[in-house]
């Protein structure tokens, strides 16, 4: 599952990055290599584009379309013409659906 | 006093072990039934005998979350901080954002666990960071967030070593992990199976009938298990490429069978089959490329775009095939 057919939105600013790890520590894949002095990103070709990376750094170095699991994010884009992506929707939540308030 | 913070006391408190109603509940889950039932109360949960110094885990209400995390801790106490995420697990929380900063920061007001344990540590599973972001969590309630592994079972090494390894922090997704996804997506696709091969069985026979059955079975079942093996990383060209080797001898015995019927009613079998049933398993595949961990939306998207508009033109064509056949097998005597 290595190589990618399309680019992904994984990007990286090193200008802002203060170093922290916190996007390696994140990551289920191993995308950032975080040494004390510098952060890499090390295997963009394995991006799922989860958005924990993003979502946890603080510096805002880090940017990725996406976010969060990849079923919820699939069956959006395959039905997009039909229904809002159920993550846009916030509270609307697949099979807690109608218990949920 | 035993050394326990008064508040405790109002907690309530649970065990590592599983009983046989959690068992049941698992089993109705895993298999895709009794859909939103499956939710724990959200709130602080005393795990054994935790004092105020004692760990506090966060999960999902979902109760295969839940007791997957609690079962992992058996022989530690600590406290577990239940979100309200609709009864869905940790990582589809976390991007539908009930798994969220702001889920997490309510539900620490109002179980008030600032009084509860002295410490101010919350250790959450990895896969809730898409939706979490621990400095702000950190800067509006003083509770440092740290990221554990993403198994629940990796969780008393974690706590041993204090940090997760390499291996604790990725995402696997091994034959055991792509079977747990077969049932509820069996279970969802047993009744069009069964309408489609009832339909077959009348207009075609039992091969026919035989055709709605591989489809599912080669979508459903062998396509999770042989997924890693199947050729290229391409989730819809995986499918095609099982899914003709399927067809294969669906195709041949449809050319030898039809003894009495003419050469191109043979062939006509013989070529839907190796139109309808490709592109459908490619279509499960690229379902299934949900469940699986590691499909980008980007890479999805672009698998959608690339393979989509060619499978439901042979897709068509392939049905359209069936349609005249049955008709002409029924009506026109062939």
């Amino acid at each position: 599952m290595a190589r990618r057919a399309a680019e992904g939105t994984l990007r990286y600013f090193p200008n802002l990055c203060n170093h922290c790890g916190m996007c390696a520590t994140v990551c289920p894949y191993g995308v950032f290599a975080a040494g004390s002095h510098e952060v890499r990103v090390a295997r963009p070709g394995v991006c799922i584009e989860c958005g924990a990376c993003q979502r946890n750094c603080p510096a805002g170095a880090v940017r990725v379309e996406g976010g969060g699991c990849t079923a919820e994010r699939i069956i959006s884009v395959l039905f997009a013409s039909r229904e809002r992506p159920v993550a846009e929707q916030g509270r609307n939540c697949g099979e807690g659906r109608r218990r949920c308030p | 006093m035993d050394g326990r913070h008064p508040t405790h006391l109002g907690l309530p408190r649970i065990t590592h072990e599983m009983s046989r109603t959690s068992r049941w509940d698992h089993f109705l889950a895993q298999c895709g039934l009794r859909p939103g039932r499956h939710q724990v109360k959200p709130g602080l949960y005393a795990l054994g005998n935790p004092t105020a110094d004692s760990p506090v885990f966060v999960t999902a209400n979902y109760t295969l979350s839940f007791d997957a995390l609690r079962s992992a801790l058996a022989g530690i106490d600590g406290y577990i901080l239940v979100l309200d995420t609709c009864g869905v697990n940790v990582w589809c929380a976390a991007a539908r954002g009930t798994f969220g900063t702001e889920a997490l920061v309510h539900r620490i007001a109002v179980t008030r666990l600032h009084d509860v344990v002295h410490h101010r540590l919350l250790i959450l599973p990895q896969l809730a960071a898409p939706g979490v972001a621990a400095h702000e969590v950190a800067a509006r309630t003083g509770f440092t967030v740290e990221y554990g592994p993403v198994r629940a079972q990796d969780l008393p090494r974690y706590l041993e070593a204090r940090q997760a390894s390499a291996e604790m922090r990725r995402v696997q997704f091994y034959l055991l992990d792509r079977l747990a996804v077969i049932p509820a997506t069996l279970v969802r696709s047993l009744v069009p199976m069964a309408l489609a091969a009832a339909i077959l069985y009348a207009t075609g026979g039992l091969l026919a009938a035989a055709f709605a059955v591989a489809i599912v079975l080669t979508g459903v079942v062998l396509y999770p298990v042989l997924l890693p093996w199947l050729p290229t990383d391409r989730f819809t060209a995986k499918g095609l490429f099982l899914g003709g080797v399927t067809a294969l001898p669906f195709a041949l015995a449809a050319l030898a069978g039809y003894n009495q019927s003419p050469w191109w009613f043979r062939g006509g079998w013989a070529l839907a089959s190796l139109l309808v049933l490709p592109t459908a398993v490619a279509y499960l595949g690229l379902r299934f490329s949900s469940a699986t961990p590691y499909a980008s939306t980007t890479h999805v998207r672009w698998e959608i775009l690339t393979y989509v508009p060619m499978m439901a033109w042979l897709a068509g064509a392939g049905f359209l095939l069936i349609i005249i056949l049955s008709l002409l097998h029924v009506l026109g005597g062939v």
